[in-house]
């Protein structure tokens, strides 16, 4: 196996446990632990957090463990006015350019989240829901744009798993990707817009809920 | 790097500042030699040539790279070196589009944001940038219009936006100095801007970053023929 692909194992692995709550806001991230309960070598170890401190789930600290990252609700707030933008960008983008096979994919990541819902472990069907928001950017057939998507989506992961999990309504988030949905098969830019905006309306107030109720639980600090 | 904990952590912890700064002033300049072209698309980095010229270790050099790598400005190639990324028509397309939307989002919320100072200040940019229009002076010009740009990102006080913004016009850094303005397309690029100065005066953040959007794509018909 390579470094790249083992370190990309271990990074999904940690990322987990810090959307689990395992490793909480705030909590080190010890390399060396880390690398020791894995049965890993600190190389790949070290890229992994590399990894996440992309993403923003950790931050670096000069000879020092990096942190499980605090995002303060300012900072949440500014990156979901900017990935709101992306995303109706993809959803305008995808209407014209998705291809026949691609709306076929996003369908079934719709059946597959229908059919798992009630059932499914929480974090599993976190990622199958924002497999779906991935795969319109993807669609939009513009590169820079899935990617800036992917990165700024990534910043934004733990708070949204908290929030997705705070809000489990089945008819809510189903409808709203059927809307979606509906309107890339028969490409109506409005109606893919206006759903992606109701996905996205009402996160922010969530989310200052999910921070509070966090700072008040008192986690590590 | 070693890890360390304890005591000893707390004093060397002042260190690896400097050399942050070191990374970052090498990025900068490694950044310059390409958009003007002195590093052109396609070549290879002479990293031995390139380290010893600029006087600093193999470490933050590298470090530079990777820098540079992530905006998308070289390609590090496992193995077989360094090269200067050579950007296809649509990826340049790609990033005006993304660029368009930020910007939208940009000027709508610089005029809700931004201090009566600040507005002022944007504005005198674009008086520089018009006499400097009228002089025909347009490496000058080009500075201030990228400054204008980012000063307009700036004062949306949204970091993440901030950030996007930055990443993408430095990829389209080189394109836009190389960019083959003919008189008719700078006195339109100079069109623009006026309507630009005009929401900015009104204090209209949507006409503002409808403007702006517009004026993004419009780049896309302006720089089209130098790809």
């Amino acid at each position: 196996m390579t470094i790249t692909s083992l370190a990309e194992q271990i990074a999904n692995h940690l990322r987990r446990e810090i959307l689990r709550g395992k490793l909480p806001p705030g909590a080190p991230v010890k390399e060396r632990d880390n690398a020791t309960d894995l049965g890993v070598s600190r190389t790949p170890m070290r890229e992994a957090i590399r990894i996440l401190a992309k993403e923003g789930l950790v931050d670096l600290r000069p000879s020092r463990s990096p942190l499980v990252a605090r995002p303060s609700l300012r900072e949440v707030k500014d990156a979901i006015d900017v990935l709101t933008a992306l995303e109706v960008l993809s959803g305008q983008l995808a209407c014209r350019n998705a291809t026949l096979k691609e709306i076929e994919g996003l369908r079934q990541i719709h059946t597959q989240m229908s059919d798992i819902y009630d059932t499914a472990d929480p974090l599993d069907l976190f990622e199958v829901d924002m497999s779906f928001h991935l795969a319109i950017a993807q669609a939009s057939h513009n590169a820079l744009l899935a990617e800036t998507h992917q990165a700024y989506l990534a910043r934004l992961w733990r708070v949204r798993y908290l929030t997705a999990s705070l809000q489990h309504n089945r008819e809510r988030v189903l409808d709203q990707h059927a809307t979606i949905l509906n309107g890339l098969e028969t490409r109506a830019v409005a109606q893919v817009t206006a759903g992606i905006g109701l996905q996205l309306d009402g996160l922010v107030e969530s989310i200052a809920q999910v921070l509070k109720h966090e700072d008040e639980s008192g986690s590590v600090s | 790097m070693v890890q360390m904990d304890g005591m000893v952590d707390e004093i060397i912890s002042l260190a690896p500042i400097e050399k942050q700064t070191l990374h970052d002033q090498v990025a900068s300049q490694l950044r310059d030699l390409i958009i003007e072209g002195v590093l052109e698309p396609g070549s290879r980095i002479d990293e031995t040539a390139l380290v010893d010229r600029l006087g600093v270790s193999r470490t933050p050099f590298r470090e530079a790279l990777r820098t540079l790598a992530a905006e998308g400005l070289v390609m590090i190639r496992p193995s077989k070196g360094t090269v200067v990324r050579r950007l296809q028509r649509e990826e340049v397309y790609s990033m005006l589009e993304v660029l368009a939307e930020i910007e939208r989002l940009g000027g709508r919320l610089a005029c809700e944001r931004a201090k009566p100072a600040e507005i002022s200040e944007l504005l005198n940019i674009h008086d520089r940038m018009i006499a400097l229009y009228e002089a025909r002076d347009r490496l000058p010009y080009y500075k201030l219009n990228q400054l204008f740009h980012s000063r307009v990102a700036e004062v949306s006080r949204n970091a993440t936006l901030i950030e996007v913004q930055a990443n993408i016009q430095s990829r389209l850094k080189r394109i836009r100095f190389v960019g083959n303005h003919k008189p008719k397309d700078w006195a339109d690029a100079v069109a623009d801007h006026e309507e630009m100065a005009k929401a900015l005066r009104a204090g209209d953040g949507p006409r503002l970053g409808d403007v702006m959007a517009k004026h993004l794509m419009r780049t896309w018909d302006r720089v089209e023929d130098s790809l």
